[in-house]
């Protein structure tokens, strides 16, 4: 990431969705576009949380659902949803999430980036807790929680495509 | 007069003619000629004289004597008769009063049953009114519930109307949806361009700050959207429920006069075979108010009969006065006649039809005292029952049918005419009584209703009357009731 292109101020601005009626956040900078949902296409032989692809302006992007990824129950989208399309450095991987609740400017003080909490899963992905208005904000890194693994089916797919 | 002045003349003559032709024989024998003709002359009137004596003069005294005897004889039975006619004519007449007041007590009970009736009939005539009354009543009910129904319909119109309101609802929530649709478009739009704007660092500060208001008011039009959404949202449901709530209530109030006009019919229905039963009940009554009235009537009728029975027996009375008066003239002349012919026993009869005129005079009085009582009496009950028998009206034609014009006619005459006569009038009391025993046997039955007996009354009094007007016209001598007095 380059880091030294963005100020400081652009640095703290996180864009908030939700996820099974809980709230997240990940870094406006790591989001590359909001989509609404078009029709996924499911592909065989993929791991559960792997939706399928879409099709954004001519390129193949494949569909992570991140609710089954973060080992949540499992829900159709009331309003279609929105699918966050998040670049890395290989690639574009499209987020499905339930909803994009707001962009947010937090405060260094209104985040907690060392909480006491016990996790299955990577938590070098893991931001912190920010506190905003009685409620908690998950802070995660959506590129990052995407596995190798799941980058390589994504990769492969491409490939044959 | 003319009579005895006669009888005397012949014997005067007689007398003369026996004077002269003794003043002739007497101067024969003086005059010693007894060849001359003043002395044939004295012969020979003495001789017509004698002859005259013989031949007319006895002969008619004892046919005279004998005819006379015979007359007085008829005379005599004839006033017994007449006093036994009297007798019976009371006796026949107490009967009556009784029979009448019998009448008279079954009339006022006819009267008052006629009252009630009256009163039934009044009453029912009220009822019939309150029928007609509620059957109108009805009918207005009925068409007030068409009325009703009619409403009921307009309402269910404007129910329809509702739903109409509630299509129109829907409509604004699909748009508002399109809003939304907007909305969330919008939402997207201001997150990129908040994407966009960070990327673009410091140069696109400003954009960033044009994304974010984009956001907020992409945000509020949700919440409008959101809160019209929810509005129509209640508001649909509460028109829904509206709209039920009236197809129930117009549905129940659809019922109810379905109901109520079911029972309209019903009582509408069923008003005409009660007025029916009731007219027939009414022409039942109506009818037997008719025979109540003839009953009344033909009571009255039978009142004045026996009335008039009371006059003829009056009038027979006053007829056997006047036979009696006329057998006593008839008896003067025997006597006078018998004085003339010196009959010796004629005074004796004479003295025994005086006895017999007088005994008729004191049973007249009485029959006279007793009719008077008989007359009280009557107007006695015509006060107290209201009825109009008004017995001048009774008296003026009374005895027409009875024909004792006729019966009394030749009373007076002669002997055989004043015999039929008698029979005639005996025949006709017998008669009457005949008649009057059953209708006395009816009246006094106990079993059978008034309304028959009273009809049977009338029957019978019919039945009288006719054989009356038989009687009268053919007689025949049927004459038990006096045999049996004798």
């Amino acid at each position: 990431m380059a880091q030294g292109d963005f100020n400081l101020e652009n640095e703290w601005k996180y864009l908030i969705y939700r996820l099974g009626g809980e709230l997240y956040g990940s870094p406006l900078l790591s989001v590359k576009e909001v989509i609404k949902v078009v029709k996924i296409k499911p592909v065989p032989y993929t791991v559960p949380h792997y939706r399928g692809i879409i099709s954004l302006r001519g390129n193949i992007i494949g569909v992570v659902d991140l609710r089954i990824k973060f080992g949540l129950a499992p829900q159709e989208n009331k309003y279609g949803g929105n699918v966050l399309i998040v670049e890395n450095d290989e690639m574009m991987i499209g987020a499905l999430v339930d909803d994009v609740d707001s962009v947010m400017a937090l405060n260094k003080d209104d985040v907690d980036l060392n909480p006491a909490i016990e996790t299955k899963i990577d938590t070098k992905f893991f931001i912190g807790i920010a506190k905003v208005e009685d409620s908690l904000i998950n802070l995660i890194d959506i590129a990052g929680t995407l596995s190798n693994e799941d980058l390589k089916v994504i990769s492969r797919n491409r490939g044959v495509l | 007069m003319t009579n005895v002045s006669y009888k005397m003349k012949l014997i005067a003559i007689n007398f003369f003619t026996g004077i002269i032709s003794l003043y002739f024989l007497i101067d024969g024998a003086i005059n010693s000629n007894f060849g001359q003709s003043f002395w044939l002359a004295g012969v020979t009137l003495a001789v017509i004289s004698f002859l005259f004596y013989v031949l007319v003069l006895r002969p008619m005294d004892t046919f005279c004597e004998n005819y006379f005897d015979n007359t007085l004889e008829t005379l005599e039975k004839l006033i017994k008769n007449f006093s036994k006619i009297s007798k019976n004519s009371k006796e026949y007449l107490s009967n009556n009063t009784k029979e009448l007041d019998l009448l008279l007590e079954q009339d006022s009970v006819l009267a008052e049953l006629n009252f009630s009736i009256d009163k039934t009939l009044k009453n029912a005539e009220e009822s019939l009114s309150y029928m007609n009354k509620s059957k109108n009543m009805s009918e207005e009910g009925k068409r007030v519930l068409d009325g009703l129904k009619e409403a009921m319909d307009g309402i269910r119109g404007a129910a329809s109307a509702l739903e109409e309101i509630i299509s129109v609802i829907g409509d604004i929530n699909q748009k508002t949806k399109i809003i939304n649709e907007i909305v969330f478009e919008t939402k997207l739009l201001s997150f990129n361009a908040s994407i966009e704007a960070a990327r673009a660092g410091q140069y696109g500060k400003g954009f960033a700050v044009v994304a974010q208001e984009i956001g907020n008011l992409a945000l509020m039009s949700g919440k409008a959207s959101l809160g019209i959404s929810s509005l129509l949202e209640n508001s649909t449901n509460q028109v829904k429920e509206l709209g039920t709530y009236i197809q129930e209530k117009i549905k129940d109030g659809e019922r109810s006069a379905d109901e109520c006009k079911r029972v309209f019919v019903e009582i509408s229905d069923g008003l005409p075979s009660t007025l029916s039963s009731l007219d027939t009940v009414f022409g039942l009554m109506r009818k037997q108010q008719m025979e109540m009235e003839r009953i009344v009537g033909n009571i009255a009728k039978l009142d004045q009969m026996i009335k008039r029975d009371g006059t003829v027996t009056k009038e027979m009375t006053l007829a056997v006065a006047e036979l009696t008066k006329d057998a006593d003239e008839l008896n003067e002349h025997v006597v006078s006649m018998n004085d003339f012919f010196t009959v010796g026993n004629i005074v004796e009869r004479r003295n025994s039809g005086q006895q017999y005129q007088d005994q008729y005079q004191y049973q007249n009085q009485n029959q006279n005292q007793f009719e008077n009582n008989f007359d009280n009496g009557m107007n006695g009950t015509n006060g107290s029952t209201n009825n109009n028998y008004n017995s001048d009206l009774i008296i003026k034609d009374g005895g027409s049918n009875f024909n004792q014009d006729n019966l009394f006619a030749n009373g007076g005459k002669n002997d055989s005419s004043e015999v039929n006569g008698l029979s005639n009038v005996e025949q006709e009391m017998n008669n009457i009584e005949d008649q009057l025993n059953p209708m006395k046997e009816v009246v006094n039955g106990d079993n059978v209703s008034a309304v028959d007996r009273a009809r049977e009354i009338a029957e019978l009094y019919n039945k009288s009357l006719k054989k009356n007007v038989d009687t009268s016209d053919t007689p025949t001598a049927n004459d038990s009731r006096f045999k049996d007095n004798e």
